[in-house]
């Protein structure tokens, strides 16, 4: 077989060459690193070589020609074949069009000269536009799943074949030089059929969304005294192995204050608004597979301790899908706290037919206004979500400025 | 040094003469010696008589079991001689094939024993002595006894002497629920003789699937196989007209009586005299100890072995690969090695079993996330077509990459079906290959596909 000859990639970034001038001619005799041509790439002019040895068949192009990386410039008759039959049979397949001929194994050799005349590592075979890499599926689906472009591996297999154990060695040996793919390897996508748990929380939320015109009420309350309340009282915890956190003191706080603000503790229905005697609250508890919200029934008559406890075990149960009906139903006001996330500040979405939610943020160390100085203080964003049909902005308001005190002064709990 | 030959074999198996034709292809001088009959084992006394006689029997049991639905009736009559006639023909027949290939490769052969003598030097007969470059053992293996009872090839008999009894025998106890011991208890049990099977351990075929195993132990029994696992054979008692047996399981005790009693329990290497004592030749286990890695070279210098007699899984289409691999290798062909998590095994009932890779156990146990799809027979229109829907194909995958890991086939094509899952193990195809690759319509391959698609939902037929 002749070698066809193309256009090699003598700089990282070059994606085409100019023929600066040929240094052969048809009839030739050339062996393996003599000069073919000077090429004028993006950075310099650089030396083309053979990697074969042979007679110019034919150039298929003139100097002053650009060519692209991968096309074919000149073939190469090999020993025992005539170079007048290979140039006649040859002449018509000449690689002009981007992806005619795939590359030649002279193309892919080529890339391991950086001009120098020092060898490269082997390892960077590049194709050329629309050459084919010999390769597995499993070493292709291994590749891609690393992101390692399969044909910057060495194939070891039959006839060059990138295998499975070439591509876990490619990985071994440079896990992080693995350079990102030019254009990403085409990956499985997941189509995921709804569970009924996520079909409920859809129309759910939709319906919340449709039905209840919502207000958005904001505090941001100073928690330094609740924080170093929460201390104190886990010193004492510690040999019961309970330890409080700040989310208890805000679903007891919140239990407190629907206390006082019955409007907020309530059902919205088409003729009346339903104001509930307990007080039962709703805690969001992230799922792998969505959410549920398990209550707590009267968590206004549960200490601190308590709430922890019975929070500790529905979360639990949540998690092992092991949840009671009772501990499901007869919620009257919801809390969901993204605060151990991180999460300064979000909007909940109402449960109805609750007609109030409270989203919580982390405590975090801010800079407060005292007097008039900038202080360092721990801050919490609290946002209460509420459903305009029941709830007017100043209700909520009212209610929320009795949480504020409550959770700046953990004592007023205890009123 | 010139010496006399390139290449010296020793032996004229599936090891002995590959390894011959591939270094006369590769324009070696090439010598080989055989004490007995070209061919060896598989083809004399093995793998291919034992198919001729289980084609039979699978032909009685067609008409048997399956004629009347098929509108046969009437009686048969078999002539158990004529059984064993026509297998010896088509061993005969081979056996002169290999003759004729030697002839094709000119590769030049003696009938005699040899044994190395010194590095180089093998001695033919009693008194020819060659030299040779490499000398490459092949002599094999032949069936192991029970500790304690010696083979008498008349009612103590091994594989060889099964093949050709001389009159069908009313009972018969095996000992070994190998592939071995389960082919002569399918082909006696078909043919008429009452057949009871032995096996120490918990299951039979324990080097397969566990799902394989129970699946073909249900079937056998079905057919009136006894069949005890988990149990051993007590005293012999070799005193009367038959043969008394204890067969001790956790049971209880059963006795036994048989005509003959078939030891099944493996095999051993033909070591026996095959080296000069001064060259310490290494053995293991009863093997010779070869080194896969360095072209099958023994301890001693320019000795080889390769086939059954360097050890498990003692199949003759490995003794075919380890031996052109050796001789690839010191031929300066190759450096080609033999995958041996890639070697298909085949046991020829009915339904016949046959499987590659990992099981489902050893999957699991490597600590991988194991996917496993599997499709019965019972689904296969062509099957049922041919009233032949035992067995299923199991498929265990890798989750992670939907890498092949093994494949499980339990049906009367399983033995002819293993090989696609060889080939897509050599390639590492995948499920999506499997699956994605069109299997004709309606073939028994099909349930190869349907069994990768399986668990992922993409099966459409069951």
């Amino acid at each position: 077989m002749p070698i066809e000859v193309t256009m090699p990639k003598l700089s990282p970034t070059m994606e085409t060459g100019v023929i600066a001038q040929w240094l052969v001619k048809v009839g030739d005799t050339v062996k393996e690193g003599d000069p073919l041509a000077d090429i004028e790439t993006d950075k310099a002019t650089m030396q083309m070589k053979s990697y074969d040895d042979g007679v110019i068949a034919l150039l298929d192009r003139a100097a002053g020609d650009e060519v692209a990386l991968g096309q074919r410039v000149l073939v190469l008759a090999k020993k025992g074949e005539d170079p007048k039959a290979v140039a006649q049979s040859m002449a018509g397949a000449k690689a002009g069009g981007a992806g005619e001929k795939p590359a030649a194994k002279s193309a892919a050799a080529a890339t391991s000269s950086n001009g120098n005349g020092k060898q490269a590592e082997p390892v960077a075979v590049e194709v050329a536009p629309g050459g084919r890499v010999k390769s597995t599926p499993l070493a292709r689906k291994i590749a891609a799943a690393s992101s390692v472009d399969v044909s910057r591996v060495t194939g070891s297999g039959p006839g060059g074949r990138v295998i499975r154990a070439d591509v876990e060695a490619y990985l071994k040996a440079k896990p992080a030089a693995a350079p990102p793919l030019s254009r990403p390897a085409a990956r499985g996508g997941e189509r995921i059929p709804h569970t009924r748990m996520r079909k409920t929380i859809a129309q759910r939320m939709l319906a919340a969304k449709q039905a209840a015109p919502e207000i958005h009420v904001m505090i941001e309350p100073r928690v330094d005294r609740l924080v170093a309340a929460r201390e104190e009282l886990n010193r004492g915890l510690a040999r019961e192995n309970i330890k409080l956190s700040l989310g208890d003191f805000v679903t007891k706080a919140v239990a407190m204050a629907l206390r006082a603000h019955p409007a907020l503790n309530a059902s919205y229905e088409p003729d009346a608004i339903v104001r509930h005697g307990d007080i039962n609250i709703g805690i969001a508890v992230a799922l792998d597979e969505g959410l549920i919200v398990p209550v707590l029934q009267n968590a206004d008559q549960l200490g601190l301790r308590e709430i922890r406890v019975q929070s500790e075990a529905i979360a639990k149960a949540a998690r092992a899908g092991s949840l009671t009906s009772e501990q499901l139903t007869g919620g009257t006001f919801t809390i969901s706290n993204l605060g151990m996330f991180g999460t300064r500040q979000f909007d909940a979405i109402l449960n109805l037919p609750e007609v109030a939610i409270l989203a919580v943020g982390a405590a975090e160390r801010r800079p407060v206004v005292e007097g008039n100085q900038i202080v360092p203080g721990t801050v919490m964003t609290l946002n209460l979500t509420a459903d305009h049909r029941a709830v007017d902005g100043a209700t909520a308001a009212l209610f929320l400025r009795t949480l504020k005190g409550m959770l700046e002064e953990p004592a007023a709990m205890l009123l | 040094m010139a010496y006399d030959y390139d290449i010296v074999v020793i032996g004229g198996g599936p090891a002995g003469y590959a390894a011959a034709i591939r270094a006369s292809q590769l324009k070696a001088k090439t010598l080989c010696v055989e004490l007995d009959k070209l061919g060896g084992v598989c083809l004399n006394w093995g793998c291919i008589p034992t198919k001729a006689l289980l084609t039979n029997a699978h032909l009685v049991e067609l008409i048997k079991n399956h004629g009347a639905a098929f509108g046969h009736s009437g009686q048969s009559t078999w002539d158990f001689a004529q059984m064993i006639r026509r297998s010896r023909g088509v061993a005969g027949q081979l056996n002169k094939g290999i003759e004729g290939l030697f002839r094709k490769y000119k590769v030049a052969w003696k009938q005699a024993k040899a044994k190395v003598v010194a590095p180089h030097k093998v001695l033919i007969g009693d008194s020819e002595t060659v030299t040779a470059e490499s000398i490459i053992i092949a002599t094999g293996a032949r069936p192991r006894p029970l500790p304690g009872l010696p083979f008498d090839g008349k009612r103590v008999i091994s594989s060889k002497e099964a093949m050709v009894l001389p009159a069908l025998p009313q009972s018969m106890l095996i000992v070994g629920a190998g592939p071995i011991g389960l082919e002569f208890a399918y082909f006696y049990n078909a043919i008429g003789t009452k057949v009871t099977v032995v096996e120490m351990q918990d299951r039979i075929l324990p080097g397969e699937d566990e799902e394989v195993s129970a699946a073909l132990a249900q079937s056998l029994t079905k057919r009136g196989v006894a069949i005890h696992t988990s149990a051993k054979t007590g005293q012999i008692d070799l005193g009367g007209k038959l043969v008394k047996a204890v067969i001790e399981s956790k049971g209880g005790q059963t006795p036994v009586e048989a005509e003959v009693v078939l030891v099944a329990i493996g095999v051993m290497g033909n070591i026996e005299d095959i080296a000069a004592p001064e060259l310490k030749l290494a053995i293991e286990k009863g093997h010779i100890k070869a080194d896969p890695a360095k072209g099958y070279l023994t301890n001693v210098p320019g000795v080889y072995a390769v086939g059954d007699v360097i050890g498990p899984p003692w199949l003759a289409h490995v003794a075919h690969h380890e031996a052109t691999c050796c001789v690839e290798r010191l031929l300066l062909k190759s450096t080609r090695v033999i995958d041996y998590s890639n070697i298909p095994g085949c046991t020829y009932t009915d339904p016949g079993v046959a499987s590659v890779g990992m099981t489902e156990k050893q999957a699991r146990d490597s600590g991988r996330e194991v996917r496993v799809g599997k499709f019965p027979f019972a689904f296969s229109g062509r099957a049922l077509a041919s009233d032949e829907t035992e067995g299923f194909v199991k498929l265990v995958f890798d989750a992670k990459y939907g890498e092949l890991l093994g494949a499980h086939l339990i049906g009367s094509q399983a033995t002819e079906l293993i090989a696609e899952l060889v080939m897509a193990k050599k390639l590492e195809a995948t499920e999506e290959e499997i699956i994605h690759a069109i299997h004709p319509h309606p073939t028994y391959s099909e349930s190869v596909m349907e069994a990768a698609g399986q668990g992922l939902g993409e099966s459409v037929h069951i």
